[in-house]
């Protein structure tokens, strides 16, 4: 018997790669790895909002809203790199962010973890590399500005920037040349970097670069017979074909004249809709433009291969085969499709609707509300709604306990809605209150 | 895109059409224009309507995407604008 709330590993390896995949991506972003940057991100969100907030600035709310941003990210990252023991927090390869920028002095053929983390280091250098020379090139420009102040601000910038951009650019130069340099034909090993990973060799003269069992004399290891035999070697190889599956070739265009006909439906009415109610405002020239976007748009939608766009195989569907494995089938289930009860449906709708229409009528009548007015509407109407979906969630309980069949999936989903609805008009309101009346900007 | 992310954002085609019928809609109402209402908002049902109506010819997708998908949106989106432009002219708006 399956137990619910236990989530069975899956079966299938590219579901268990999928699954890996995501983890590895929960913990890069939650894990605790970056949480002296985001602090340091929340501390200047908060001085610069301070500061906005004092000059009257309506940038105040939103350089707020990054700063709450700012600190939930940063206290989820503490709070996860507070929990790890240490053998964890070492086993983090990033603890010190600048350890992370050294690119380790190596040559070909490594292994594919060496080779990401070369190129992930690079990908630093070269960031950290470009965002230096552009404050010094901006630094440098600001010397034809007239004032002595501001002349010498700029050119203390550029020499910073200079200064401390002057390291990383050296070990971009040096991983160029060497560390991911193939080492026959001297190319760049990550300008290449999608096919080295697919195939594992260099693409202009072939040589070995990736291999999980690196040989004792590399250079007599570059024939092309495969080397690769023990297990991890069989993983790597699926993931290159993996990843190849996913590689766009120009042969890989579809053609299906459905799609035309779905690309016709989908963009007609907007493109009749644009003309109609903008002649009279485009330009000849406006009007060309207009009609080479949406010609290039329809042509994305009709060419572009369902296999490259990665239709059916999302994290999504993942998550939704994920979750059918550990449902109870029933044949009351796998015959009916769930559907949304109408009256629920109805009552959910109808509040929104009403507050919409009651809305519009205040607008055909050009009113602008007080003070009051908007206080109230800023309350009344998530209560409202928090009100109309908790006799709707009690209304549906007592449907489940009646019938004996659970709720479906959408009214969870349109429940969900409303209520971000409701935080949604709550906070519009709320800043139209605040902005307006209390601090009259 | 819709399509390199398996998810609709606000420039996709029927998230944007429909936030700007929205914002459209309460534009023509404060104006009073009801002729040009009456056109637009029939036309973004219209265009609903053929949504469904191509989607049932084809196993209730489009472009290999559940129909629903584009109509939960777009009648999201629809919503939003209408709402979003509600508050502009009610709070902001004092000609």
């Amino acid at each position: 018997m399956n137990n619910p709330s236990k989530i069975t590993p899956p079966e299938d390896p590219e579901e268990q790669e999928a699954m890996r995949e995501i983890a590895e991506e929960q913990e890069e972003k939650y894990g605790g790895r970056d949480r002296w940057i985001l602090t340091g991100v929340f501390v200047v969100a908060a001085l610069c909002s301070v500061w906005q907030f004092s000059q009257k600035q309506p940038l105040a709310l939103f350089l707020l809203a990054c700063t709450v941003l700012a600190a939930v990210l940063a206290i989820i990252n503490w709070r996860s790199w507070l929990k790890k023991s240490p053998g964890e927090k070492n086993a983090i390869s990033s603890t010190r962010f600048f350890k992370n920028l050294e690119i380790e002095d190596c040559s070909a053929p490594y292994s594919e973890a060496k080779f990401l983390k070369l190129r992930k280091a690079f990908g630093r250098n070269l960031a950290l590399s470009a965002i230096a020379f552009m404050y010094a090139l901006g630094g440098l420009m600001g010397v034809a500005v007239p004032q002595l102040s501001v002349r010498v601000i700029s050119l203390s910038i550029a020499g910073a920037a200079i200064f401390l951009g002057r390291r990383p650019a050296q070990r971009v130069w040096r991983a160029g040349k060497g560390s991911l340099a193939c080492p026959k034909c001297h190319d760049l090993l990550t300008s290449q970097a999608s096919h080295v990973l697919r195939t594992g060799r260099c693409r202009k003269c072939g040589t070995l670069i990736i291999t999980d069992e690196v040989p004792a004399d590399a250079a007599a290891e570059n024939s092309p017979e495969g080397i690769e035999t023990s297990p991890a070697a069989e993983r790597t190889r699926k993931r290159r074909s993996s990843r190849a599956s996913r590689q766009f070739k120009p042969d890989q265009f579809q053609y299906d004249p459905r799609r035309i006909l779905d690309v016709i439906t989908l963009l007609s009415v907007p493109t009749f809709s644009v003309y109609y109610f903008g002649w009279n405002r485009l330009e000849g020239a406006g009007r060309l433009l207009i009609g080479i976007m949406i010609l290039f748009t329809s042509a994305l939608f009709c060419f572009m291969p369902d296999k490259l766009l990665g239709v059916g195989s999302s994290s999504f569907s993942h998550f939704k085969r994920g979750k059918k494995d550990i449902e109870p089938t029933s044949e009351s289930a796998v015959s009916q499709p769930e559907r949304l009860p109408l009256l629920d449906f109805a009552m959910m709708l109808a509040f929104p609707a009403a507050v919409i229409i009651g809305l519009s009528y205040l607008v055909w009548m050009h009113h602008v509300l007080t003070q009051l007015e908007l206080a109230l509407l800023t309350l009344c109407v998530p209560g409202a709604i928090v009100l109309v979906s908790y006799f709707v969630v009690r209304h549906e309980g007592h449907h489940v306990k009646k019938t004996g069949k659970p709720a479906p999936e959408r009214f969870l989903w349109s429940i969900i809605a409303l209520w971000v609805l409701a935080m949604f008009i709550f906070v519009v309101c709320l800043v139209s209150l605040i902005q307006k009346f209390w601090l009259k900007w | 895109m819709i399509y390199g992310r398996q998810r609709l954002s606000p420039t996709d085609v029927p998230t944007f059409f429909s936030a700007i019928a929205g914002l459209f809609t309460v534009k023509l109402i404060h104006a009073h224009d009801v002729t040009r209402l009456i056109v637009l908002n029939v036309l973004w049902l219209a265009w609903l309507g053929l949504i469904s109506l191509r989607a049932k010819f084809h196993g209730g997708k489009l472009l290999s995407f559940d129909c629903g998908l584009y109509q939960g949106f777009a009648i999201a989106f629809y919503l939003l604008g209408l709402l979003m432009a509600c508050v502009y002219y009610l709070v902001y708006y004092a000609g």
